[in-house]
């Protein structure tokens, strides 16, 4: 019995819901039209009599069921009372407009009360239709608020818009997304961390699992690119060979996803750009890890990873395509686009597409880490710019590009100095804006600031506040890692 | 009657159990549209037919309940906690591969579409149909990419739980220690910068349009940054060009091509052999796979190195030779006669071009094949390499005579006959003896391919083979031959007093014979055999004399036609029609000689 009762209950909250779905955009449209029909005829004309008595029509409809009542953007979508309105193609035009219109206003929704009458329904249309906005919303919602009180319209409340009430619908999604991003950054370093160490003792490698986790990561990539690209950025950990190939997975998928390689695809190049290094498992130990620079016969040996690496694959596997692929990143992953570089080919030739793009999101993470080859670990601005003089020789220009792109001028994690004269981390680029990324403000001119001080601003919303230089964030005790959870 | 109306407990069981029932049914129905696709051929209705079925009961169901999850166990398929399918057996189990591959939930989701349970089924074909699939079952599912499709796996490997790594291990305490960021921020010395860098409207960076984070960009790397987010109609079908040619990648051929370069670069000799025996193994693993094609091209390119190393007087040829010989081991031949014993559809062609590259030391172990392959087609393309292969080596393949399974000998005897090398006699000597009669037959037909005078002796050797068939076999040959020698066997044949017992195509065919191998020399005796008077003639005796006269009509002399003109008006009406199609006969043969 308590059972049905529930039900009842659950089915009753569904028609109502239904139904004010239905009724908000019929409102949402109503007042659109009014305001448009208002923009062009007085008050007295019939077009507009027409008009405002449909949407008169609509209020009561919805006055009869609720005493007052709110219509709401928020994330992206409006609401009536609290209920999310289907954007349908009818509502569409009209939604989109209230959803550009009210921020620029500075408001963020209208309450109607049930003492609404049609004389101050009309003043608050053709004052809303004439209103000139400036640039400042809050200024604008003020002008808008005292004006209405001064009208004598009391029963059309706005609320004031803010950037937080954009924020719970995304934050939940970002926060699902970056908790998985890190799960799946962590399972690949783990994975990687067991092949390698298989390699080594077993002579056998595991392609099966290596694939797991790489179609894991290239699923949250296809989510949300930004996310893993935050934890790419991440330096101070001790097993740099590890966490590089796994860097260097992510950035060659984040360079295959935008190229437009499909799933299949994606997961070969990952495995290969995961164990593009598996041959230096052959090397001796302290060569890899050696913290002095090479000789000569130490680069020499340094140079056969790739033929050790194509060796051992080749041992253990049977050549099906994803050994194939994976052996094409091993092999020619320190080949120029020219041929030049090692190991030498017999004939010059252009490495293969895996190669290619895997050489670039390596050099790109070697560079930005400063171990092993590039002893100088260099800020991103540095190593773009290094990179694309070597664009055509070095790299691919086309590949190149597409990467520069994806990660974007401030790549994400990034510690930049602001205008505002903050200290910020890249958190998400604009592709639409490249130069004005979203940062989380971490430091000011007294110091770094608290963890729960920490907030997350859009470069491309603040007007004013731009980047002004890229920062080691190492040399003023920024570590990327501690704001992981904030975005 | 209001009551009707009423629900009460058991009505809601009752609809668990006819959802769980049509839930049940709906799998039953995806097991035989998979093996409707197994069984059927592409262009058959039927499986078209099953995935229509499929797709409506499919609809149906989701269509009560927006979700659909089914959880798998090693042999049994669960909804809603109740059992709806069970694997009759281990050979039959449909769970298996589902949970083989980690897949221990699936959800099927409102809304559906064809082309994703299509493909979903075709994905199980394939896992079902063969175990020789690169990717499992999960891999397969998650390149698709499925939309109201999902599977849940069972992944422990995955779970970071049990791992060292995390960020609490570089996370760091958050402190300022004592440095000045106001002074970091506004006079950053470090990185040299002067006033213009804080300066928005630097005209060095706005005269560029270069980003304001960017410094020290020389002027060439400027352009490139500047308009890095424009592609240019030369940019775009460049990466459009770029994945076409990747849709052409030859994964096999790659692995060729780099290995011999990895091979031709390779300094030292541990290193050389090395590689050559990593050649060796991927080569192994082609054959293995049935992929005879790619074993070729492994073997072509080996050759052509040894030429071009010849050409050059490198040492490493020696070495390179070596290796090709081992194409030929028996250690290899084994593999291939693996391969070629659990395939179905193998390219024979393919693996006949491929054992005629071997070398003669091959011709021992290929001859051990013959009597280890198990379907012919592989038997005849050993047996059409051998030909090329044993060539020059008839002695090597001469030895396969003395191999205890008549079989193989049969086909060493066949091989050394289409060598139709004069040595293979020596053999013949052996196998015309051979207690199987097919080893025997056999050894006629192929001697009777090397045309000389040896040979001739043993066809007339085989006249008095046990077997009476072998005995005409060989007497055609010889008469082909018109081989003088063998007349006064052949008198033998007839003299002999079992003569006429011999089976009538016999006899036709030993006095025919007869008569074509001795001319004037036959006559006098034919002539006897067929105008011999007697009183009640047995019907052996009549048909001794019905195929003298037939055979009266090979000889070409005018006594001969004289017999057979008077045979022919005789009263014996049945002599002397054949009397009449004696002449006949020798008439059409005049004209035609
Ligand atoms: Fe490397
Ligand atoms: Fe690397």
């Amino acid at each position: 019995m308590l059972n049905n009762s529930i039900n009842e209950l659950k089915d009753k909250n569904e028609l109502i819901e239904a139904l004010l779905d239905e009724q908000g955009r019929h409102l949402v449209n109503l007042l659109h039209a009014t305001f448009k029909v208002a923009g062009m005829y007085e008050a007295n004309n019939n077009r507009y009599i027409e008009q405002a008595s449909k949407l008169r029509g609509i209020l009561k409809q919805i006055f009869d069921d609720e005493a007052d009542f709110s219509l709401a953007i928020k994330g992206g979508y409006m609401y009536l009372n609290g209920v999310r309105l289907k954007a349908d193609r009818e509502s569409e035009v009209a939604m989109t407009y209230f959803l550009e219109r009210w921020p620029e206003l500075g408001i963020s929704g209208l309450t109607l009360t049930s003492g609404l009458d049609p004389r101050e329904l009309d003043k608050f249309i053709f004052f809303m239709t004439g209103f000139e906005s400036g640039e400042n919303r809050e200024e604008n919602y003020d002008a808008i608020k005292s004006r209405l009180i001064e009208l004598g319209i009391e029963n059309i409340i706005p609320s004031r818009y803010s950037q937080e009430a954009e924020e719970p619908e995304d934050a939940d999604k970002y926060r699902a997304i970056r908790a998985k991003a890190k799960k799946t950054f962590f399972s690949a370093v783990s994975v990687v961390h067991n092949t390698m160490n298989q390699a080594k003792s077993q002579n056998s490698v595991n392609i099966a699992k290596t694939k797991r986790v790489v179609q894991q990561l290239i699923d949250v990539i296809i989510e949300d690119e930004s996310a893993l690209m935050e934890m790419t950025a991440l330096r101070s950990f001790d097993d740099y060979t590890y966490v590089h190939s796994v860097n260097v997975c992510v950035l060659s998928l984040i360079l295959g996803h935008n190229l437009g390689l499909d799933r299949k695809r994606l997961s070969n190049l990952g495995v290969g750009a995961l164990i593009h290094d598996i041959g230096k498992t052959k090397l001796p130990i302290d060569l890899v890890n050696k913290p002095d620079s090479y000789d000569e016969y130490d680069w020499e040996l340094m140079r056969r990873h790739p033929i050790y690496g194509v060796k051992f694959l080749l041992k253990t596997r049977s050549v099906e395509e994803t050994t194939a692929r994976a052996t094409s990143a091993v092999y020619e992953h320190h080949i120029s686009y020219d041929g030049a570089g090692y190991p030498q080919l017999l004939k010059k030739r252009i490495p293969t597409l895996f190669a290619r793009i895997v050489a670039v999101a390596d050099t790109y993470n070697a560079m930005s880490s400063g171990r092993v080859y590039h002893r100088k670990k260099n800020l991103p601005d540095e190593v773009i710019t290094n990179m694309a003089n070597r664009a055509g020789s070095s790299f691919d220009p086309i590949l190149l590009k597409v990467f520069i792109n994806a990660l974007g001028i401030y790549p994400v994690g990034t510690v930049v100095a602001l205008s505002s004269n903050q200290v910020g981390i890249v958190t998400r680029s604009n592709p639409k804006d490249p130069e004005n990324p979203k940062v989380k403000i971490v430091a000011d001119e007294s110091g770094l600031l608290e963890l729960d001080q920490v907030k997350v601003i859009d470069l491309s919303k603040e007007s004013g506040i731009n980047v002004t230089r890229i920062i080691d964030g190492d040399k003023y005790n920024i570590n990327n890692a501690n704001y992981l959870d904030k975005f | 009657m209001p009551e009707m109306i009423q629900i009460d407990e058991s009505d809601f069981i009752e609809i668990d159990e006819v959802q769980i029932r049509s839930v049940a049914e709906v799998f039953n129905q995806l097991i035989k549209t998979v093996k409707a696709k197994l069984v059927y051929p592409s262009s058959s209705k039927l499986p078209q037919q099953f995935m229509e079925k499929l797709n409506s009961d499919f609809t149906a169901v989701l269509g009560e309940m927006d979700k659909l999850k089914l959880k798998i166990e090693t042999d049994a398929v669960l909804f809603s906690d109740q059992i709806i399918y069970r694997a009759k057996n281990k050979a039959e189990n449909f769970a298996h591969p589902f949970f083989r591959d980690g897949i221990v939930e699936l959800e099927f989701y409102k809304g559906l579409p064809f082309e994703e349970l299509d493909r979903f089924v075709d994905i199980l074909a394939l896992v079902t149909r063969s175990a020789h699939v690169e990717d499992d079952l999960a891999t397969l599912l998650w390149e698709i990419g499925f939309e109201k499709i999902s599977y849940k796996l069972m992944d422990d490997s995955l779970d970071i739980e049990t791992f060292e790594y995390g960020t609490s291990k570089i996370k760091t305490p958050l402190k300022s220690s004592g440095i000045d960021y106001r002074k970091m921020i506004l006079e950053n010395s470090e990185l040299g910068l002067t006033e213009e860098d804080f300066n928005l409207d630097s005209d060095k960076n706005k005269a560029r349009k270069l980003p304001a984070g960017y410094k020290n960009v020389p002027d060439n790397v400027a352009d490139y940054i500047k308009r890095l987010t424009e592609y240019d109609d030369s940019e775009k079908s460049a990466i459009a060009e770029m994945l076409q040619a990747d849709d052409n990648f030859k994964c096999k051929q790659y692995i060729i091509d780099i290995l011999f370069e990895i091979l031709g670069a390779e300094g030292d000799n541990a290193s050389y052999n090395e590689t050559l025996d990593l050649i060796s193994k991927v080569r192994d693993d082609f054959i293995k796979a049935e992929d005879l094609r790619s074993a070729i091209t492994i073997f072509k390119m080996t050759k052509e190195l040894r030429e071009a190393l010849k050409t050059l007087g490198d040492e490493k040829e020696k070495r390179i030779e070596e290796f090709i010989k081992g194409f030929g081991a028996s250690e290899r031949i084994r593999i291939l006669v693996d391969t070629l014993n659990n395939s179905k559809d193998i390219n024979y062609s393919e693996v006949t071009e491929y054992l005629a590259m071997l070398s003669w030391e091959a011709v021992t172990p290929l001859i051990w094949a013959l009597g280890e392959l198990s379907h012919y087609p592989a038997r005849r393309a050993v047996c059409q390499s051998l030909e090329t292969v044993a060539a020059d080596h008839v002695e090597v393949l001469g030895k396969g005579t003395e191999n205890p399974r008549w079989y193989v000998v049969r086909n060493v005897v066949m091989i050394l006959g289409r060598i139709a090398s004069p040595q293979a006699l020596n053999y013949f000597q052996r196998t015309i003896t051979h207690s199987d009669i097919r080893v025997r037959k056999e050894t006629i037909v192929s001697a009777a391919r090397i045309d000389n005078e040896q040979s001739a002796n043993f066809l007339i050797m085989a006249l008095k083979d046990e077997s009476e068939s072998l005995q005409t076999l060989s007497l055609k040959e010889l008469v082909r031959r018109k081989s003088e020698k063998a007349f006064v066997h052949v008198e033998n044949m007839i003299e002999d007093k079992k003569f006429k017992n011999r089976p009538t195509d016999q006899i036709k065919e030993i006095l025919e014979a007869y008569a074509r191998l001795g001319g004037k020399q036959a006559f006098e005796q034919l002539k006897k055999m067929a105008t011999r008077t007697i009183l009640i003639p047995s019907e052996k005796e009549d048909r001794i004399k019905y195929y003298a006269v037939m055979a009266l009509g090979c000889i070409f002399s005018p006594p001969a036609y004289q017999v057979l003109d008077k045979i022919s008006k005789s009263r014996n009406k049945r002599l002397a029609d054949a009397a009449r199609r004696a002449i006949n006969k020798r008439l059409r043969e005049k004209e035609i000689a």
